[in-house]
């Protein structure tokens, strides 16, 4: 079997979410690796839950916030994730696992082409550096 | 009735668990009285076949981590011949700073221990060809995983809790009457729980960036989160008397996780970024939030210090290298 791309995508529920919404009700394509998890906030998303999910066999992990400074529903979570994901990739560096697998994307609710293009470009992305590891997700 | 045995085998190890053992003083007369050390490399002339010929012991303490098949091979005679086996010290129970060296391949540490001992050329490789050394396993294993002690005692080195702690089960402990179920040596709760510099709002610390211990002079009595200096309290387990903290510095957390947390580094990486910068963060996102945080220089080093070879990220790494990538 062809190995394909496994992406967890945690969405903003308020930005990213809507966005993710708004290209579906528009019938907008984009490749069907992503599998899209909607929670309240980013600034909620914990290191813990980003490592369990490569851990369980994504191969790349993408968020979608609200934009800085403003947009956020709740004031500063992007900001909390934004620190969050920038500390956990310097830390996925030194484990040797390549930090690029590791994406966090502004999207505001209106922006469905951009959440359109940022998926075909990051699935594209982690086809490139191949599967992280062989697990359930077939063989590479 | 004749005395108890007891057996004091190494793994890994820097030599402070001895130390600290030692450190117990007079009590240890008391210990003496009781029980009848048969292996303990710094103390008594005891050869590997003790181990391996003797056909009980009644407690064994083991302190280190498993690095080389020989830790291996010695871990697990002493779980098979031990009635009671007690984990000493953080190498022991969590991997402790032998454990840093499960990210290293074992093939590339004996390129550099053999070519870069000394300031001669590097081509010549200096390990005698006669000696036959133990394998260094290609990732560090802590003996809480394989050996499963009933008894741990956390600490680097296990400070006076760990230590009054086992010299009460020493004494209690009478042939075949093992204590119930599994005893860690520590509270049900996190260092800041018993910690005296109390922030000045428990809800809302904030960090004011991110310093080094060498960039300012730490104030004594202030949460040393809200003076930006990295303290491990958090995520720890209070099981000392806080020498570190009394003593104006961090804890850098070699007690291991706080009961409910299992990746220390994960659980810590998460409220560093929540409550470091929270007051600037707009003025900064402009200039570049992320320079700030390069002030941790090296997150590894900072959160795992002392529990990487239990970590998710290192179950994670070790999964992708036996894909052989």
């Amino acid at each position: 079997m062809m190995w394909e791309p496994l992406i967890i995508a945690f969405f903003c529920k308020w930005c990213a979410g809507s966005a993710a919404d708004l290209a579906g009700v528009s019938r907008m394509q984009y490749p069907p690796n992503i599998i899209p998890i909607i929670v309240p906030c980013t600034g909620r998303i914990s290191a813990r839950a980003i490592v369990e999910a490569f851990l369980n066999g994504a191969d790349g992990v993408l968020i979608g916030g609200c934009h800085t400074p403003n947009d956020c529903h709740y004031m500063a979570g992007n900001f909390k994730a934004f620190k969050r994901v920038y500390l956990l990739k310097k830390l996925l560096k030194q484990f040797g696992i390549e930090p690029e697998r590791l994406r966090i994307e502004w999207i505001s609710a209106t922006e469905s082409q951009k959440l359109v293009e940022v998926t075909r470009e990051f699935v594209s992305q982690i086809r490139e550096l191949g599967p992280l590891h062989g697990g359930e997700n077939g063989e590479a | 009735m004749g005395k108890l045995k007891l057996a004091i085998v190494y793994g890994a190890i820097c030599g402070g668990c001895d130390v600290a053992l030692v450190n117990i003083g007079e009590k240890l007369v008391n210990i003496l009285e009781k029980y009848d050390i048969v292996y303990w490399g710094i103390a008594v002339d005891s050869k590997a076949n003790v181990l391996e010929e003797i056909d009980r012991i009644d407690v064994g303490i083991y302190m280190g981590t498993i690095r080389t098949t020989q830790n291996l091979r010695y871990a697990k005679l002493l779980r098979e011949k031990a009635d009671l086996v007690i984990a000493y010290g953080a190498c022991a129970v969590y991997g402790g700073i032998p454990g840093l060296s499960t990210l290293i391949n074992p093939e590339e540490l004996m390129d550099i221990l053999t070519s870069t001992v000394s300031t001669s050329s590097k081509e010549e490789n200096r390990l005698p060809k006669e000696i036959i050394l133990p394998k260094i396993l290609s990732t560090v294993r802590t003996p809480a995983e394989i050996l499963d002690p009933d008894v741990m005692a956390p600490g680097c080195p296990p400070g006076a809790i760990s230590n009054e702690g086992l010299i009460e089960i020493l004494m209690e402990y009478s042939s075949g009457k093992k204590p119930e179920g599994k005893i860690i040596f520590g509270e049900e709760h996190s260092l800041c729980m018993e910690c005296p510099r109390k922030p000045k709002d428990l809800r809302k610390i904030v960090m004011p960036g991110i310093r080094r211990l060498h960039e300012i002079k730490i104030e004594e009595g202030k949460c040393f989160l809200e003076q930006g200096v990295l303290c491990m309290g958090p995520a720890t387990r209070a099981a000392c008397k806080m020498p570190c903290i009394k003593n104006n510095m961090p804890c850098i957390g070699c007690m291991g996780p706080a009961p409910g947390v299992d990746d220390v580094g994960l659980k810590m990486l998460s409220a560093i970024a929540s409550i470091a910068l929270v007051d600037k963060e707009k003025e900064l996102m402009e200039q570049g939030l992320a320079r700030h945080l390069d002030k941790i220089v090296d997150p590894l080093g900072a959160f795992y210090k002392y529990t990487l070879p239990s970590s998710y990220l290192t179950r994670l790494s070790i999964k992708r290298r036996s894909r052989g990538s």
